[in-house]
């Protein structure tokens, strides 16, 4: 499996390979589409990123560092970061508290390339603007944030990264 | 039903927000925290209409009137609670118990401001709100209060927040879903003032809203403001026909 980081190109999925089966309600472009969103609106932010939407990924990492599972792991348990098992059933603590709100992500990695899983972790609603899953990326756009969470995005570019490379390393076998 | 809602769901697809059930939270309580709230010796909420029984007749203000004095016994206010909130013609401002509660003590008694979710004012709007205990949930939506009406349907149904998520985004869509081991409620208010095991004590409904503004890290709304007051005027009438609960029990 490529490991989430590496710039080494990934295989992009063809529009046919897309097919109707994740999404029916997105509009997924037939042409490669040049959608630069801004990752965290307050310019002065170190983790001030942009990314490129191609087809149903992001075929780029969003940030310079080495991507590290292990961190990935820890930020998608951490309550006050990605919180994913509130949602999503996968191989952390306590699986038996975990939502289904989501799909089960337990062997995510099986199914998505790393670009998918980095498109549906930072900007899922670009899909499907209906999904409650929330654009873990973007922080334009919205509406009465608290103060303290004002222009930032929920997850850093790093963060995602991270978690993009936990969750491609996920096939099933851990427990 | 709810099994076809989750499948939509997963499935990506948008999911009519009539498909939501009216459930009151009771449905969602173990046997235990039913027993709870069906037992007046047992149920800790009970200990705030106590306290409101002594307010009640407690005299307050340089005049030195009561409660009591005005409307006598607590029962008169049979019937109120359950109608509100209600859109006040003379003002053209909405009125939710809390506002009735603090109007009257600093106007007609005026009496020192009882803060909002302060033990006084819980202890007599759960005294009042029990008053109405088993009588559904009847709030005037139409003529003039249509307005306001609107707006809480728009509040309720926009996103908010770091999180970006509205009401009806859980409530609505994903009513009966398990977040994390909490099985996500209908959303309902029929129960306010209610005991809270999270908070170890008793909150208005208002302080319910404020509890899920910030965990979608939202700013609060000021309980005042008629925004917050149109919402709950909103959420009261989406439970329409659910009997109230005062004082409910709820995790």
């Amino acid at each position: 499996m490529p490991a989430a980081g590496t710039p080494a190109p990934v295989p992009m999925p063809s529009v046919s390979d897309m097919g109707p089966t994740l999404h029916p309600g997105a509009r997924l472009p037939g042409s490669i589409l040049a959608l630069l969103l801004t990752l965290a609106a307050g310019a002065a932010r170190a983790d001030c990123a942009t990314f490129e939407i191609v087809g149903d990924g992001i075929p780029l990492p969003l940030s310079q560092q080495t991507a590290d599972a292990d961190a990935g792991r820890q930020a998608a348990a951490d309550r006050q970061r990605g919180d994913c098992s509130i949602c999503h059933q996968l191989p952390l603590p306590n699986a038996r508290f975990h939502g289904n709100v989501g799909p089960d992500l337990s062997a995510i990695g099986a199914r998505l390339t790393p670009p998918q899983i980095r498109l549906r972790v930072a900007a899922n609603r670009h899909l499907n603007p209906e999904s409650v899953m929330p654009d873990y990326g973007i922080s334009r756009d919205r509406h009465q944030v608290a103060e303290a969470f004002a222009g930032q995005p929920i997850l850093t570019a790093r963060e995602i990264e991270d978690i993009v490379a936990w969750l491609a390393s996920l096939d099933g076998s851990e427990p | 039903m709810r099994r076809w809602l989750l499948t939509a769901l997963l499935l990506g697809s948008a999911v009519s927000a009539e498909h939501a059930e009216r459930q009151s939270g009771y449905a969602l309580l173990g046997d235990e925290l039913r027993a709870l709230q069906d037992d007046d010796f047992a149920n800790p909420g009970m200990l705030w209409v106590d306290a409101g029984e002594r307010l009640w007749s407690q005299a307050a203000g340089p005049d030195g009137r009561s409660c009591q004095d005005c409307h006598g016994d607590p029962t008169s206010l049979r019937g109120l609670a359950n109608r509100l909130p209600r859109f006040d013609a003379d003002s053209e401002r909405l009125k939710n118990l809390d506002t009735l509660v603090r109007n009257c003590r600093e106007q007609r008694q005026q009496a020192a401001a009882l803060p909002h979710e302060s033990e006084d004012l819980l202890a007599l709007t759960t005294l009042i709100a029990h008053q109405s205990r088993g009588l559904p949930l009847d709030v005037t939506v139409d003529g003039a209060a249509s307005a306001a009406f609107e707006q809480g349907r728009a509040s309720f149904e926009r996103r908010r927040g770091q999180l970006d998520l509205s009401c009806a985004d859980c409530h609505e869509r994903l009513q009966g879903a398990r977040l994390r081991g909490e099985t996500i409620s209908a959303g309902m208010i029929n129960g306010f003032p209610l005991y809270r095991l999270t908070w170890e004590g008793l909150g208005s409904r208002q302080r319910m809203i404020r509890w899920c503004n910030e965990a979608v890290r939202a700013e609060p709304m000021n309980p005042d403001s008629q925004g917050a007051l149109a919402l709950e005027l909103y959420l009261a009438w989406r439970g329409r026909g659910l009997t109230l609960e005062t004082p409910a029990v709820r995790r």
